[in-house]
């Protein structure tokens, strides 16, 4: 617990030490890389101002002083393509990609659980190759074209779907109309994400099903005469729990990574359409802080997974104790 | 077993012939690189796969874009493992607060998004087909570093590295010598799968738009299929085909890993590709 509290630490220190040299350790001009403008765009005055605004002629310690700061109050920079501070971007368009990823999180989790439980215990049969014969491809699909093969069948061919966004131009009078409609619009978005996602946990726990079925306690529970499911679900399932939400807290950050991309494709106003935006127009400051808040989301998923690690686990929380 | 030299062969000849379009993309390709006919046509014997929004037949862009796709993931995964091999043989072996010191940056590493990551410093580092592997590369390494740390760990306590050290075997002969061809199938079964996400990796940049302007890979071919209309207009055939190439290479690397991890089982316990 303590030893993952320090990664965590160690990693957003490193990515603020990582952001704060980048723009200034580049070949070029300093205070252009702090605005993301290019030279041409800006006349002597304008440069000025930003020199002043940007204070990149100061002492670098002083610099780094300041910007660990602001890092700290939660100003994460000035965004001048935007005119608005970067935090403020990034705090009105988080909650659009958290919308996708949580979601996609838990039921991938969920999924790959059910699914990898029930077939590891049937590991080499005609069923667990089919099923894991397509979990294989779906991983080997990119996302964004999963994305737009979803977008082409289920809104132009079939026209079940809306194509983006997440909610109708004109949401619907009452509570549970407008929770309906939200919920018809993050089908798409969040079933890409899935399909993306569970591949990998569901290989892993398939994997350590099949070797824990090895054991003498399964033996024991067949004996007993406990149907399969039962086996899986009630005994092996308790043993093998703590890798697998370990690898569900370092999925997170690949799951919103996995957002970043798919939000242009379904033209949801998230962090990811914000920094496709920032990459085109090279508006620098936006494209760190998200990779700050990035950070922080996964930072914040493993103290979760650990804390929850702790609460399942007794072997844990002794150890935990312990130290 | 004999399921596991089906999906070697199948496997190595979807390789085998990328890899030929990699190596004599002149000789394979219907038309010239640079040849072109009409527009937005659809798919017709003429042109197997239709042409793009300038005339050039998908085709033979596909085929020509082969080999800075593979190149880009071979080369990145090549420098990633050796830069992981290094970090978790040294995580791995050192003792005292040294190997705790790599374990920690290992374990730091993987905590970082990668992708946003690898946004940041390819918008600052410039798009240069050399910068993208290099930032492919170095945000990769972790996940061979851990798998690496704990077979060396695992080594270390090996009784014929005891029997060697009681010999008086010096440290870094032991390590280099006895050590390291040890790592070989972890290493193996991670490299093949690494080249494999460098390609996927490859793929995001560039359909986000921060790929090489001047070398065409897959990814950029998507991305510029749905930038360029291909999408609204319905010119399916340009867009999905890298795509397709794309998840065929991924799933041949997948079946040639597992044939090797196949044979490793019995050995080693067998590193999966889960882990």
């Amino acid at each position: 617990m303590k030893k993952g509290l320090l990664t965590s630490l160690a990693c957003l220190l490193l990515i603020v030490v990582f952001n704060f040299a980048l723009p200034r350790l580049m070949p070029g001009d300093t205070v252009l890389m702090l605005v993301g403008m290019d030279e041409a765009q800006v006349s002597e005055a304008e440069y000025a101002y930003y020199l002043e605004k940007t204070g990149a002629d100061r002492p670098l310690l002083e610099q780094f002083g300041d910007y660990l700061f602001g890092i700290v109050t939660g100003d994460l920079g000035y965004s001048y393509h935007h005119n608005a501070p970067v935090g403020r971007l990034i705090r009105e368009r988080l909650p659009a990609t958290l919308a996708i990823a949580v979601p996609a999180v838990v039921l991938s989790a969920g999924i790959a659980l059910v699914l990898g439980c029930l077939m590891g215990m049937k590991r080499g049969s005609a069923a667990e190759s089919a099923v894991t014969a397509v979990q294989i491809v779906c991983d080997a699909i990119p996302a964004f074209l999963l994305a737009l093969l979803l977008i082409l069948l289920f809104s132009f061919r079939l026209g079940w779907l809306p194509m983006g966004q997440l909610a109708s131009l004109r949401v619907p009078d009452g509570p549970l109309a407008a929770l309906g409609d939200r919920v018809l619009h993050l089908i798409l978005p969040v079933a890409t994400l899935v399909i993306g996602a569970v591949p990998g946990k569901y290989l892993m726990v398939c994997g350590t099903v099949a070797r824990q079925r090895k054991e003498k306690y399964v033996l024991f529970a067949k004996s007993r005469g406990l149907s399969d499911a039962r086996i899986a679900f009630c005994h092996i399932l308790p043993n093998i729990c703590q890798p697998f939400i370990a690898m569900v807290g370092l999925n997170v950050g690949f799951l919103v990574s996995g957002s970043l991309v798919i939000e242009t494709i379904f033209s949801i106003k998230g962090m990811g359409s914000l920094l496709s935006a920032a990459i085109t127009a090279r508006d620098y400051p936006v494209l760190q802080g998200c990779l700050f808040v990035s950070a922080l989301v996964v930072v914040a998923a493993n103290l979760v997974t650990d804390l929850v690690c702790v609460l399942l686990d007794p072997k844990v929380r002794c150890r935990a104790h312990e130290a | 077993m004999r399921r596991n030299r089906a999906l070697l062969v199948f496997g190595v000849l979807i390789l085998a012939g990328f890899a030929a379009c990699a190596l004599f993309p002149a000789a394979i390709a219907p038309y010239g690189p640079k040849e072109m006919d009409t527009p937005w046509l659809d798919p017709c014997p003429a042109h197997p796969l239709g042409t793009n929004d300038l005339g050039y037949d998908v085709l033979t862009e596909l085929i020509y874009a082969t080999g800075t796709t593979l190149f880009a993931g071979v080369a990145a995964a090549l420098i990633s493992l050796v830069v992981g091999t290094a970090a978790g043989l040294a995580a791995g072996w050192l003792p005292g607060w040294g190997g705790a010191l790599f374990g920690g940056l290992i374990q730091v590493f993987l905590m970082i998004p990668m992708l946003p990551m690898a946004i940041v410093v390819a918008s600052f580092a410039g798009s240069g087909m050399r910068s993208i592997v290099l930032i492919i590369a170095l945000l990769g390494w972790c996940g061979t570093a851990r798998t690496v740390r704990a077979r060396a760990m695992q080594l270390r306590q090996a009784p014929f590295v005891e029997s060697l050290c009681i010999l008086g075997v010096p440290q870094r002969r032991i390590v280099l010598r006895h050590v390291l061809p040890n790592l070989y199938e972890v290493v193996l079964s991670r490299y093949i799968m690494s080249v494999a996400h460098c390609i996927m990796l490859e793929a995001t940049l560039s359909f986000l738009g921060m790929g090489d302007p001047t070398a065409v890979t897959w990814g950029r071919m998507i991305h510029l299929a749905y930038r360029g209309g291909g999408f609204t207009r319905g010119a399916y055939h340009w867009l999905v085909s890298p795509g397709v190439c794309i998840a065929l290479v991924v799933i041949a690397f997948y079946c040639v890993n597992q044939y090797f991890e196949g044979r490793s089982e019995a050995v080693a316990g067998g590193q999966s590709y889960a882990d």
